[in-house]
């Protein structure tokens, strides 16, 4: 099939199976999904609806039990795991519901961490460092272990480790599931007017509708499946 | 690379009190390891050297039959060629010309059978400990002398100054001698058949008695580092056995002894061993308990890009770190019992291990090995070990690990 360069994310009727004892779990039962260069889509479903099994799907972390999946225009079943691992480091910035960061380094040395593994020199990393804090808001922040900030604050620099190395696809599996509303929704904002400044493109997961709110784009997923979208400004 | 090794070494401080007994549990292993080492060094000197610096030497060259036979007509052949060649060899520090022969002590209260050894006092003195023995009178100086020890001298009821008649057999002939000495010292050695059953006269007098002017039955050798006899017994052996002679280094001469040394090795061995189990166990334990509480992070650090060789160098390098604290503890403990082993020791004299007696206190060894060789090895086993968290953290599915939040 063809790929546009501009498409981030082709899903073409991928389906996951939990083996459980004798039980078969069908986590995802035919999902069909593209995400373009620059969206920023909301996941919503109820809990067990497959939210966490799809994204970890689409991104590599788990290979799916039938279709395929394209990401930033190379087909995922393809790659050795090597490659995945090294594919994923590149273009796939992370974040998760909560713990995201090291607590043993600083947020300056959590931030630098992809970039390490990239082999991007000290000066370089320590120049893009900076920016992102400024870019956060987390400015001076540098030095602080992850204890020593809020519960915001640290899923800030969690997005910000992931932004760092600026990737084709930015994935939050429910980043603001830990935060209050007002936290959750100011997130949001620096997520999204991220998103408009560098087009960069974020696909995440949530139950909250106040986040729900914040998505241009919206993908329903009910059981498994994606049964309806809708797209908002 | 300096940033895993940054991260290992923070990461084993994030449970200070897990990694202290952790720490602690290595540190008193490698330290008893450290103390056992100094404290069997210790103890097999000291069996060695009351085993040799008695009276036997390091080495002895006899006559081929001499030992079996205690025949006096088996003096040692082509003795100017032997001794010219034992004093050009470096290894050698003391050498001691001897004679012996089956006789009877008699007094007028008893009488009993010895071995009577003719010594040149001023050379024997370096080598046995006769003098150093010595608890009445002095040594045999000249022709009429006698030396013995305290348990003879109790059984013939004699002190030093008393007379005592010597019966011996000439050689060849068979033909016997009598001769009257007096008692110039008695010595006490703790060892039974020295302090019970010899006498020693002037070599000369010996000599005259027995018929063998200028010959002699036994030559004992001590080297300048006892450890030179096991480590180059053969070589000695080899080169001093000849012209009909036979030359031995103590490992053959009491085999019961390096028989001894050989069992404390093997026994120090499993305990090393024991130690090793342990400390072994103490590792896996914290690793893998650090591992599932940090299942989570495992999995984000995949998830970013971690390649499983990295999370397995990350363990390693716990591992390692781990090793490196507590060996600096563990050196500090084992130096601090050694210390104390060295300076108080331990009193053994007169105990008695498989025929041969501790003639002194026994002090722990300091040896660079216990500083650079057993750390070293507790590094390479805990970094060794570690492979096994390693890898076990290193296969795990990202997704379960992502599943499990704490
Ligand atoms: N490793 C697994 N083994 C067995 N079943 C699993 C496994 N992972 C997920 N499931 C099942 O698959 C279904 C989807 O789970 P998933 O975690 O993707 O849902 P979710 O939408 O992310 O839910 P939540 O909102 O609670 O995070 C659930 O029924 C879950 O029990
Ligand atoms: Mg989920």
């Amino acid at each position: 099939m063809e790929q546009c360069s501009n498409q981030v994310i082709v899903a073409k009727n991928v389906k996951k199976n939990y083996q459980q004892d004798s039980i078969v779990v069908e986590a995802v039962r035919g999902v069909n999904l593209t995400i373009e260069k620059g969206e920023f889509t909301a996941i919503v479903g109820p809990s067990g609806s497959g939210k966490t099994t799809l994204l970890n799907v689409l991104t590599g972390l788990d290979t799916p039990t039938e279709g395929e999946v394209w990401l930033n225009g190379r087909l995922l079943s393809e790659m050795s795991q090597r490659e995945l691992c090294d594919f994923r480091r590149d273009n796939v910035g992370f974040v998760f519901q909560a713990y995201n960061l090291i607590p043993v380094l600083t947020v300056e040395e959590n931030i630098e961490y992809v970039m390490m593994l990239q082999g991007v020199s000290k000066n370089e990393r320590h120049r893009r460092v900076v920016d992102i804090l400024k870019q956060m808001g987390l400015e001076g922040y540098h030095n602080r272990f992850p204890t020593q900030l809020s519960g915001g604050q640290q899923q800030r620099v969690a997005i910000a480790r992931a932004m760092v190395t600026k990737p084709a696809l930015i994935l939050a599996d429910e980043p603001t599931a830990n935060l209050d509303s007002k936290t959750s929704r100011a997130l949001l904002d620096i997520m999204r007017k991220l998103n408009e400044e560098t087009n960069m493109t974020f696909v995440f997961s949530t139950h909250d509708p106040h986040v729900v709110d914040r998505a241009r784009r919206v993908i329903i997923l009910e059981d498994g499946v994606n049964v309806r979208e809708e797209t908002r400004n | 690379m300096e940033y895993y090794l940054k991260l290992a070494w923070r990461n084993i401080f994030r449970n200070r009190r897990r990694t202290f007994l952790t720490g602690l549990i290595i540190a008193i292993g490698l330290a008893m390891i450290m103390f056992m080492d100094g404290m069997i060094v210790g103890m097999k000197n000291n069996i060695i050297s009351s085993g040799t610096s008695s009276f036997l030497g390091d080495a002895q060259i006899h006559r081929v039959g001499f030992n079996e036979s205690q025949d006096t007509a088996l003096t040692i052949n082509r003795l100017e060629e032997l001794k010219e060649a034992l004093l050009k060899d470096e290894s050698i520090s003391v050498l001691t010309e001897r004679v012996l022969s089956f006789a009877t002590l008699s007094s007028p209260a008893d009488i009993n059978s010895i071995v009577i050894c003719g010594v040149d006092p001023r050379k024997e003195k370096f080598l046995s400990k006769m003098d150093e023995g010595l608890i009445e009178g002095s040594y045999v100086s000249k022709e009429g002398d006698i030396m013995i020890g305290d348990k003879l001298a109790e059984r013939l009821e004699v002190e030093s100054g008393d007379r005592v008649i010597l019966t011996l057999s000439e050689a060849g002939s068979g033909e016997l001698i009598q001769e009257m000495f007096r008692v110039s010292g008695i010595y006490r050695i703790h060892i039974e058949e020295m302090d019970a059953s010899m006498a020693f006269i002037v070599l000369s007098q010996a000599q005259k008695l027995l018929g063998i002017e200028n010959e002699i039955h036994e030559i004992a050798v001590q080297f300048k580092d006892f450890k030179y006899a096991i480590e180059n017994e053969k070589t000695f052996e080899q080169k001093y056995s000849e012209y009909g002679n036979i030359a031995e280094t103590w490992p053959s001469l009491i085999p019961q002894l390096k028989y001894i040394i050989d069992m404390t090795d093997i026994s120090i061995g499993l305990l090393v061993l024991l130690v090793f189990a342990v400390i072994v166990f103490g590792i896996i334990n914290t690793l893998f308990m650090s591992l599932y509480e940090r299942t989570f992070e495992f999995g984000v650090l995949r998830a970013v890009g971690t390649r499983p060789g990295g999370l397995r160098k990350l363990i390693v390098f716990e591992a390692g770190s781990l090793a490196v604290y507590s060996i600096i503890i563990g050196i500090v403990i084992g130096t601090a019992l050694n210390l104390f082993g060295s300076l108080v020791g331990m009193d053994l004299t007169g105990v008695e291990l498989a025929g041969t007696t501790f003639t002194s206190r026994i002090y722990t060894a300091f040896k660079a090995r216990q500083y650079i060789l057993h750390p070293l090895l507790i590094f390479a086993f805990t970094v060794l070990v570690s492979f096994y968290p390693a890898n076990h953290a290193a296969k795990m599915s990202i997704t379960d690990a992502l599943r499990k939040t704490m």
